[in-house]
């Protein structure tokens, strides 16, 4: 059994990993251990806000590649350790039977090579399979560089993997992880798109809840509107079925290269909401941003297109089409799916859109129902409105001392 | 004329209402159950259960309603609310008058309200899929106690039964003392309590799992409300990560 402390380090290692899905799987029909749930399962969130649903760990975070970004670099002085594939099995079992966890979330560092490593984490998840019968979730994590036949063995066992593309250009993968390159990380994202696409019956169990990748956000100088492009052009080349961002935390601060400050979550959080807008809210990323501009911080994306397309709105909620109502914003897939269903009774008013609970502080703005129009129509206060702050607000309370010198020698009794 | 329904606390109850509003051209204020407190500027009828009605009323439903919506009823009746009865009370007389089946009309409040009732009780249903949490007994029997809003143990039952085919394990809700027992061969649901001492004997598993949960945070980015959010804090008692709060 694996002992407190290598838990401890192992999985702290493997926390900056953000992927904590556990859906979009199908069912596998035998006798052992654990089902997947097509809808995903979070079984608890640390403090933090993030979903715990699987059991994230590294296999060893002994590593031979030295990434400026990382904890676990070669040059970097913290406690090492490795499991073995019978500790990482058996806790997976203790924890799944206890119903803590949906699944297995397995990682690793690059020890020794990524061919070596892979072969690890092949032997791990093979065991896990066919030896503990067990039929739960696994994600895997790809070893970029490892051999092409141990990857694809391990799309015959696992439910999702992924690459990570690390940072969203080939100009500052360089920079920052000389070891890693950007060929080196999309040819197995492509060989498993591949193979993926070859394998399409229903019965196949390739890689039922398909490939996901992670890029740092604010580590570098891309822009949003570039990274979004990347992302959009992921989902349409190879199939994804997520990107995640992880917004920049300065773990290494002794490096020169890497900006000293937080990224701070607000911009994460703008990208995932551009990410939701691209994957079901149809828009393409040129609508959000164009390719050097950054995403608004004060509101979301949608709020900013809307602004941007005066000529779209206000919208008749009575007779808009579906993709019209979702592009309105405040209102999101639910809320457009009650207008529609709704509006086949009879014409909808402001008052029966409050009755469903459909949110209108932003979306007010944008729409008329039967013909009426209840929001502001000057753009300048409109974005006021959005960004959360009053017109009034510019206006701040007067000290009684007019300049910062009369105050210091108040407090310090002079006057 | 209006008048307050009491009736016996079942679904059956709730259909011979409806039936009987329709039989006596009734506008009904509430539906009440049989023991709960009256007023006296009310006038009362008492249901009886009848159930020649009771077919009649489902015979109904069933030609109105679309199959899925049909069998939503008695998911509906699971709720923990204590106006239940009134708000499906309404739903199926609105369906009835309509004549059609008009579930999805949201603007309507009887709809609404209903719909609510049922998105509440498949939240929390979903939500204890991931928070219910087995202790393994000294005699190798996976436990677990909770106390839902809802009388979900039902609905929750057949996603472990999946899960855990070749485990015997105990769903237990405390509130309702409501048991499901499971094992290799033979499944079950019933009313009961379980008296197996469990406290302390799964030490082991219930630690790691605690720092498992405090080592995957990120401290920097502390997020307490966004955590309350998506695991409110009544949830808290059942869940050993959760011990102390921060």
């Amino acid at each position: 059994m694996m002992d407190a402390n290598k838990l401890r380090i192992l999985t702290e290692s493997a926390k900056y990993d953000v992927s904590c899905s556990s859906s979009g799987s199908s069912k596998r029909y035998n006798d052992g251990i654990g089902s997947t749930n097509f809808g995903g399962i979070c079984h608890s969130f640390s403090p933090d806000g993030r979903c715990i649903s699987l059991l994230k760990i590294v296999m060893t975070n002994i590593c031979t590649y030295d990434c400026e970004y990382c904890l676990n670099r070669r040059s970097n002085d913290v406690e090492r350790a490795i499991a073995t594939p019978d500790e990482i099995c058996s806790l997976t079992m203790e924890f799944y039977k206890r119903n803590y966890i949906e699944g297995l979330f397995l990682s690793s560092a690059v020890y020794k090579n990524p061919s070596y490593t892979m072969e690890l984490l092949l032997e791990t998840v093979i065991k896990l399979r066919k030896l503990y019968n067990f039929n739960g979730y696994i994600h895997l994590k790809g070893i970029p560089g490892a051999d092409n036949l141990l990857i694809m063995r391990a799309g015959e066992y696992v439910d999702r993997m992924s690459f990570n593309l690390e940072l969203p250009s080939e100009k500052s993968l360089r920079l920052l992880a000389p070891q890693k390159s950007k060929n080196a990380i999309l040819k197995p994202i492509n060989f498993l798109s591949g193979e993926k696409q070859a394998n399409t019956s229903i019965k196949s169990k390739f890689l039922p809840a398909g490939q996901t990748t992670q890029m740092i956000v604010g580590a570098s100088p891309e822009s949003d509107g570039q990274i979004l492009k990347l992302s959009s052009a992921l989902y349409k080349k190879f199939q994804l079925k997520r990107v995640y961002f992880s917004s920049y935390v300065p773990l290494n601060l002794k490096s020169k290269i890497l900006p000293l400050n937080y990224t701070g979550q607000i911009r994460e959080h703008r990208l995932y909401q551009a990410d939701w807008l691209m994957r079901f809210y149809g828009f393409t990323a040129s609508e959000i941003a164009n390719e050097n501009e950054n995403l608004p911080l004060e509101y979301d994306p949608k709020c900013a297109y809307a602004l941007r397309h005066p000529e779209l709105f206000p919208v008749e909620i009575n007779t808009a089409p579906l993709e019209l109502l979702l592009k309105i914003p405040g209102i999101g897939i639910k809320s457009a799916y009650k207008i529609i269903s709704s509006r086949k009774y009879g014409s909808l008013d402001f008052n029966d859109l409050l009755k469903m609970k459909v949110s209108l502080k932003r979306a007010v703005h944008f729409i008329t129902a039967k013909g009426k129009f209840l929001g502001n129509d000057k753009q300048e206060q409109v974005k006021k409105l959005l960004a959360g702050t009053d017109v009034d607000l510019n206006y701040t309370q007067l000290t009684m001392f007019s300049s910062k010198e009369l105050i210091t020698s108040v407090i310090t009794g002079e006057l | 004329m209006s008048i307050i329904y009491q009736i016996e606390d079942s679904l059956d109850g709730i259909f011979t209402a409806v039936y009987d509003s329709f039989l006596y051209k009734e506008h009904v204020l509430n539906v009440l159950v049989n023991f709960e407190q009256l007023d006296f500027l009310n006038a009362y009828r008492q249901i009886k259960i009848d159930k020649n009605k009771i077919d009649k009323v489902k015979n109904k439903l069933k030609n109105l309603l679309y199959p899925t919506n049909y069998k939503q009823i008695k998911v509906a009746f699971c709720s923990g609310d204590i106006k239940k009865h009134l708000i499906i009370f309404n739903y199926l007389v609105k369906i009835i008058k309509c004549d059609k089946d008009c579930s999805n009309n949201l603007s309507d409040l009887d709809m609404f309200n209903y719909d609510n009732l049922l998105s509440k009780i498949r939240l929390e249903s979903h939500r204890f899929k991931g928070f219910i949490r087995f202790e393994k007994s000294k005699e190798g029997v996976y436990i677990a106690k909770f106390s839902p809003d809802n009388d979900i143990t039902a609905l929750i039952f057949p996603h472990f039964k999946r899960r855990y085919k070749n485990m015997p394990f105990i769903l237990h809700d405390e509130k309702r003392n409501i048991i499901a027992l499971s094992n290799k061969e033979k499944s079950l649901i019933s009313y009961g309590n379980v008296n197996i001492f469990t406290l302390g004997v799964d030490k082991e598993f219930k630690n790691m799992f605690k720092l498992y949960h405090d080592s995957v945070n990120i401290k920097c980015r502390k997020n307490t409300r966004l955590m309350l959010n998506y695991l409110p804090k009544r949830y808290h008692v059942y869940l050993p990560e959760k011990d102390e709060l921060i």
